[in-house]
């Protein structure tokens, strides 16, 4: 019986965090979205003059999910399966997300505000996911992992250190901007041991959003798809205690109305996401506990973000840039080719060869 | 007996390639060195009516996965 509440409460448990974070100073619906920590990361250090703020939530998210990997002794470094390619992926996912203007888990955090946009963007991620899982289903892989050294797997964990002394010391070397999105945040402490707790529950539950879906669809398992539900659910209670929510496409938090490109973003994040493994949440997690290829697909990530901003890719609540179309296909097409390639023309030593 | 090696594959990925094992009649030894894997795995076998034995040797997981008599 506990086993199958698990998830659920992993889900409900997310919510409530996410409504805390939002109370004490996160931009509205923003919650735990993992492309708006780690583009806000990616400003901070410097990689474009977008929104920037080093998010404690993505440095906890990382030493939570490296610390209880090492008490339940699942952490090892491990890598070596195409990191050049999921780093290309990573910002594939990025430029997706940016486009809609967030992750799988804000989503749902923007559904659960009453944001119509993100409604729309729904069947647009399930299409993104039907797509990775036909290639998937036809053998795509990026190949076996390796044991790597020690070292490889600590590097990131060093890194969120580093960026947390940094927060706490000197400060004015990290870029934190002074309006918009990136100058709306949680005090650093609970930002921080929410983050190190959420780390820590995502690595034990595993919980996944595109995992969520792909599972329900291909094996018929729905337990991932319960805890979905369950954040939605304690979220539209949350919201409307809160008096947070605001049913309507019309001036929703950090959103556009424009559906094409909110199917179509949210689109390209399932469709990289099925390719890379799991959610941008997901990757986070798994980079902290030893996972190098899920590093780089983080870095990706973060690299993409600095592309969107510095090439203008990025939409805004004013809605899709004018660059942003052109960014999304030039994504599209390298993430279908890598998606095609890797299906059809890279079979030795492969999982089904 | 039929073996898959899963070894250094992640979820999805083992679970499809058992998936697909399981359509011959054949028994499957799988390995795998994910505990994820291995949850998925065995939960997925047993679901389908298999039943699942788990033996862990030196950081790898075998899946002794059997049709239950």
């Amino acid at each position: 019986m506990l086993k199958k509440l698990k998830l659920p409460l992993v889900g409900v448990f997310l919510g409530l965090v996410s409504l805390a974070l939002v109370a004490h100073g996160n931009p509205g619906n923003m919650g735990f979205c993992i492309a708006c920590f780690l583009r806000d990361t990616s400003g901070a250090l410097g990689l474009h003059n977008g929104p920037s703020y080093a998010r404690p939530e993505v440095i906890g998210l990382i030493l939570g999910a490296m610390i209880v990997s090492l008490i339940t002794k699942e952490f090892s470094p491990k890598g070596g399966s195409a990191p050049i390619t999921r780093f290309v992926l990573g910002a594939c996912v990025m430029v997706g997300a940016l486009v809609f203007l967030g992750c799988p888990t804000r989503m749902v955090i923007r559904m659960a505000g009453g944001d119509l946009n993100a409604l729309v963007g729904l069947p647009g991620f399930v299409g993104g996911i039907l797509a990775g899982m036909f290639f998937l289903n036809k053998g795509f892989t990026l190949k076996r992992t390796q044991k790597v050294a020690k070292t490889d797997g600590f590097a990131l964990p060093v890194i969120a250190v580093l960026l947390l002394l940094g927060l706490l010391f000197v400060p004015a070397l990290l870029s934190t901007s002074e309006t918009g999105p990136g100058s709306m945040h949680a005090p650093l402490w609970i930002a921080l041991a929410i983050g190190l707790v959420v780390g820590g529950v995502g690595f034990i539950s595993r919980m996944c959003f595109v995992g969520g879906i792909r599972d329900s669809i291909m094996f018929k398992n729905f337990s991932m798809l319960s805890a979905f539900v369950a954040l939605l659910v304690v979220m539209i209670i949350g919201n409307l205690i809160m008096g947070n929510f605001n049913l309507g496409f019309e001036g929703q938090p950090v959103a556009h109305n424009d559906g094409l490109w909110n199917f179509l973003g949210l689109g390209l994040v399932g469709f990289g996401s099925v390719l890379l493994g799991g959610c941008p949440f997901r990757q986070v997690v798994l980079a902290g506990s030893g996972n190098t290829d899920s590093v780089a697909a983080v870095f990706g990530m973060t690299f993409g973000a600095a592309l969107a901003h510095n090439f203008s890719l990025a939409s805004s609540s004013a809605g899709v840039s004018e660059n942003g179309p052109w960014g999304f296909a030039i994504a599209a097409v390298i993430a279908v080719a890598i998606a095609v390639y890797n299906t059809f023309f890279n079979k030795k030593g492969s999982a089904n060869a | 007996m039929k073996t898959i090696d899963a070894r250094g594959f992640s979820c999805p990925e083992p679970l499809l390639m058992l998936k697909n094992g399981l359509k011959s009649d054949e028994d499957i030894l799988l390995m795998t060195d994910s505990k994820n894997a291995t949850q998925n795995c065995e939960d997925f076998a047993k679901k389908k009516g298999f039943s699942v034995d788990v033996t862990q040797t030196e950081g790898d997981y075998h899946l002794q996965i059997r049709k239950a008599k």
